[in-house]
């Protein structure tokens, strides 16, 4: 794949925060240890991993990237069977429909299976839309969603008091929210050069994909708590499963695609 | 009034800055014709141009549904081109000659879609037969330059369809205009 030194600036910023991240995680552990930092270090370490993995991806070319979402769209799949059986004959017809065409793709769990619209559209049409994007704009895109769980996570801890939906997801507060919000979309404005657009316009698109990325956590979470359980799969280290990581990407990656043609 | 609006708060989130390299057009009868690579285009043009100024939107997009067709027609004021429909009795230019022969201005998009925004791409020819119909029209060409860093807004100086100019040269001599 033809990437611009834009990319190359992206991971050496990962790199930096995620060694600065781990140092940081190490000292407070050594000098007050319990629960709560252990687990911040266990997905600190969960995010070496994803950011090394999609790096060579990237470096590969685009037969990797979508071999890197074929295998998302299947562990995803895997993760939703494992709570609703889901039938093999409605899940071999998305990925046909994928292949004749993505506006389909979205319409049709809709309507064809209620009970497994989530499953098809989060897990099959989600991951579809990403590597339809430019490369640079599917880099911003899970840049930002996973920027947003950061700071959202912060946020919450720093200045959470009310719940934003405390029978779905007892961890989401509105502090958390708005303040993921806002410094997603700063650093969506920061960031425009990925996109084609100017620091205002790509701050909004930020804003966007933070709202959908928060509407897709809730969904799932929404799935998780029907089911009784905390995680979707042991995928990544103190990350749960793919579902857990990738849920804000899944729902936003269409929204976006479709928010491209629209501007 | 909303229209206005729109165009201040898109020419905000593109960081739109303008360059004329002309003096400010007569009121009108106009006609500005300008590249297109986003929905935006018109929204960030439309505070730069006199006013009435119609854009022409094609109606095989913009009148299918109900929210295109007000968006365009209530908001924008625009002029449908039917391009589906051409014989005797449907002349799909008459509704921009009425326009221009009531003083009013018309803003073209003479690629007749959307391109990328890095090449342009050729132009139809409806733009000849206007020219040729109403000559006394100048001919304002606009650059839209959309970057990244913020999209520039360039107003060139006017033209005018030469005597005897064949219909290719014309629409080439534009497309050189907005390069």
């Amino acid at each position: 794949m033809n990437l611009s030194p834009a990319v190359g600036w992206i991971f050496g910023g990962l790199y930096a925060a995620l060694i600065l991240g781990s140092l940081l995680g190490f000292l407070w552990q050594r000098r007050s240890p319990g629960p709560g930092i252990a687990q911040v270090n266990a997905r600190i370490v969960g995010w070496w991993i994803m950011i090394t993995l999609m790096g060579l991806g990237l470096l590969a070319g685009p037969i990797a990237v979508y071999a890197f979402f074929i295998l998302l769209s299947l562990q995803a799949l895997r993760e939703f069977n494992a709570l609703t059986p889901l039938t093999a004959l409605l899940v071999a017809a998305q990925y046909g429909v994928v292949l004749a065409g993505l506006p389909p793709a979205i319409v049709l769990p809709a309507l064809l299976a209620p009970r497994q619209r989530w499953a098809l559209l989060l897990a099959v049409a989600g991951p579809a839309h990403l590597p339809a994007l430019p490369p640079l704009l599917m880099v911003f895109l899970v840049l930002i969603a996973q920027a947003s769980d950061v700071f959202q996570f912060l946020c919450g801890k720093a200045f959470g008091r009310h719940r934003l939906a405390p029978t779905i997801s007892p961890n989401k507060t509105v502090e958390g929210l708005l303040g993921g919000l806002v410094l997603s979309s700063a650093l969506g404005a920061l960031v425009y050069w990925l996109t084609p657009f100017p620091p205002p316009l790509a701050a909004l698109l930020a804003f966007t994909i933070v709202l959908a990325g928060t509407a897709g956590g809730l969904i799932l979470s929404a799935m998780k708590r029907q089911r009784g359980i905390k995680d979707w799969g042991q995928m990544i280290q103190g990350h749960g499963g793919v579902l857990d990581r990738a849920d804000s990407v899944l729902l936003s990656a269409p929204l976006l695609h479709y928010l491209l043609h629209l501007l | 009034m909303i229209a206005d609006g729109i165009g201040l708060g898109a020419r905000i989130l593109t960081l739109t800055r303008v360059r004329r390299d002309t003096p400010a057009p007569a009121p009108g009868p106009n006609i500005f014709f300008s590249n297109h690579a986003s929905h935006f285009d018109f929204a960030v043009l439309r505070p730069g141009l006199p006013r009435p100024t119609h854009p022409v939107a094609a109606a095989d997009y913009w009148a299918v549904n109900a929210f295109r067709r007000f968006l365009a027609l209530t908001i924008f004021d625009a002029v449908f081109v039917h391009r589906a429909v051409v014989d005797r009795s449907h002349n799909p230019l008459a509704p921009m000659l009425s326009a221009l022969d009531h003083g009013h201005s018309l803003l073209l998009f003479p690629e007749g879609t959307r391109g990328d925004g890095r090449t342009l791409q050729p132009f139809r020819g409806g733009i000849y037969h206007l020219a040729r119909q109403r000559p006394n029209s100048p001919l304002y060409p606009i650059r839209i330059h959309h970057r990244p860093t913020g999209w520039i807004l360039h107003f060139h100086p006017p033209t005018q369809l030469l005597p005897n100019e064949p219909k290719h040269d014309f629409l080439l001599r534009l497309q050189g205009l907005l390069q």
